[in-house]
């Protein structure tokens, strides 16, 4: 079971740090590209603005960076370091998405007529559809555990919050031994009741708070970059698109990233409880007549396979959720492809020709 | 690409107007596709919502747009010119602007054309 934590927790790790190389080399390469595409020649103000777009951009990437080994490091110096280490990315998550939401995209001054393009602008207009959905899936997947691991939590006495998981082991209380040292009889049953460190709602309602909050604010991000003003100038059109994207990707992936951390720490958290319950049962449950106490017992309590079950249904529900949105990437990019293909056929004269007023 | 001159000869509406259905007819604007939302363009075009809503309102009433509840401002069916026309047209304007031609005297030269072959002039 460790080594199954291990690996999962190392394989979301890889996959976040292979994701945040992927959004940095594109932070550069988009910084670069409208340059080397001839959009050398535009207005002083429409690059400055593509300037504090690329800034803006790399610094929701970095403060979410910075943010999550601020927290991580004064994770280590408080006393309760499990929980803020656990929240950590939760937080910085947060953090970034909060820079997305409030520092101001750029603005250029209108001289001369104004412009517009005909495309539709959404929240979701030029975001990385994987990015987006993965973190929505990875948002929906920590809620679902959250509350899960919640509801099975109860009270610790020893420090008064809800982060203990129950677990209950039965003992004969009486047992008496032949002459071979063979059970002879076992009588009676007593319970013995442990609790064991778990999430819980300890853990599960600061994460369910900072991930309201990272969504509210990467709503408000992604549609202040949808309604803000198309630049207005000289070589304005291919960098306003180009902006837009940027900010775009950037902010989706990087929370889509901060939350996969997230997932690997209550996987590990939970993973934790599930390697200490299976190590907690008692491989002596109810003596079999006629059996060697030291070799009586094969089998665990059934409460103790509670927490490897959790684990494992946990792991489950993030792989489904990762699997389920490839699967809506991949039908994305199927009902597009049809439609780029209706829309060649339409192109070789199949569309209907009617004449029409202009209305004037 | 909509372009509005606020100190043109025409008003910002009617200049709006007439290029939301020159774009529908050059199939710029395809069927059914959706116009950005009244409050993108007024921000872009630095005009106010109610100008461009009352653009979208009697491109609705001239039958060049339809608007449907939740649905947005989508395209009519059957508006636009042929591509291939498109394509000859896009053809004569550089062959035009290679010659040195400009704009009045094309569009002399059509008109001429198109009485020469007996089409009405509208």
């Amino acid at each position: 079971m460790q080594a199954l934590v291990t690996v999962a927790s190392a394989m979301l790790l890889l996959a976040w740090v292979a994701a945040m190389v992927w959004l940095l080399r594109r932070v550069l390469k988009a910084s670069t590209a409208p340059e080397a595409a001839g959009a050398a020649g535009a207005d002083a103000a429409v690059r400055a603005a593509w300037c504090h777009e690329v800034g803006r951009s790399a610094a929701v990437f970095w403060v979410g960076l910075a943010a999550l080994l601020a927290l991580g490091v004064a994770g280590l110096l408080v006393q309760d370091f499990h929980r803020l280490l656990f929240l950590a990315p939760a937080g910085a998550a947060a953090a970034s998405m909060l820079v997305a939401a409030v520092v101001p995209p750029a603005r250029t001054q209108q001289s001369g007529p104004a412009q517009a393009d005909l495309r539709q602008r959404g929240v979701l207009s030029g975001t990385a559809r994987g990015g987006v959905l993965l973190a929505g899936c990875l948002a929906a997947g920590l809620a679902v555990l959250a509350v899960a691991t919640g509801l099975l939590s109860v009270v610790d006495d020893t420090t008064g919050t809800w982060q203990a998981l129950p677990l209950t082991r039965v003992y004969p209380a009486d047992v008496t031994f032949d002459d071979d040292g063979m059970v002879a009889s076992a009588m009676g049953v007593s319970n013995a009741s442990y609790l064991i460190p778990f999430p819980g709602w300890n853990y599960g309602v600061p994460l369910l708070g900072l991930l309201v909050l990272s969504i509210v604010l990467v709503v408000i991000a992604l549609r202040r970059n949808a309604d803000r003003r198309r630049w207005q100038g000289e070589g304005a059109e291919a960098l306003d698109s180009a902006a837009r994207e940027l900010v775009a990707r950037v902010t989706s992936l990087t929370l889509g990233g901060l939350l996969a951390i997230s997932a690997a720490a209550l996987l590990g958290r939970i993973g934790n409880s599930a390697w200490g319950l299976s190590g907690a049962a008692d491989p002596m449950r109810f003596p079999e007549m006629g059996t060697d106490i030291p070799q009586a017992l094969p089998g665990l309590e059934p409460s103790a396979l509670m927490g490897p079950a959790v684990f494992l249904l946990a792991l489950a529900v993030i792989v489904a959720l990762v699997a389920v949105s490839c699967l809506l990437l991949a039908g994305a990019a199927w009902v597009r492809s049809r439609a780029a293909v209706r829309s060649a056929a339409q192109g070789d004269g199949l569309v209907p020709v009617v004449t029409g007023e202009v209305v004037a | 690409m909509i372009t509005i001159d606020p100190h043109g000869p025409q008003s910002p509406s009617v200049q709006l107007q007439a290029q939301l259905a020159s774009a529908i007819r050059a199939g710029e604007l395809p069927a059914g596709a959706r116009l950005p939302s009244v409050r993108h363009l007024a921000v872009d075009l630095g005009l106010s919502n109610g100008t461009v809503a009352k653009v979208y309102k009697a491109l609705e009433q001239g039958g060049w747009v339809q608007t449907r509840r939740g649905g947005g401002t989508t395209v009519s069916e059957g508006l636009a010119v042929a591509p291939s026309l498109t394509a000859e047209v896009e053809a004569l304007v550089h062959a035009a602007r290679r010659s040195g031609v400009g704009l009045d005297e094309v569009v002399a030269l059509v008109a001429s054309s198109w009485r020469r072959t007996g089409g009405e002039e509208k």
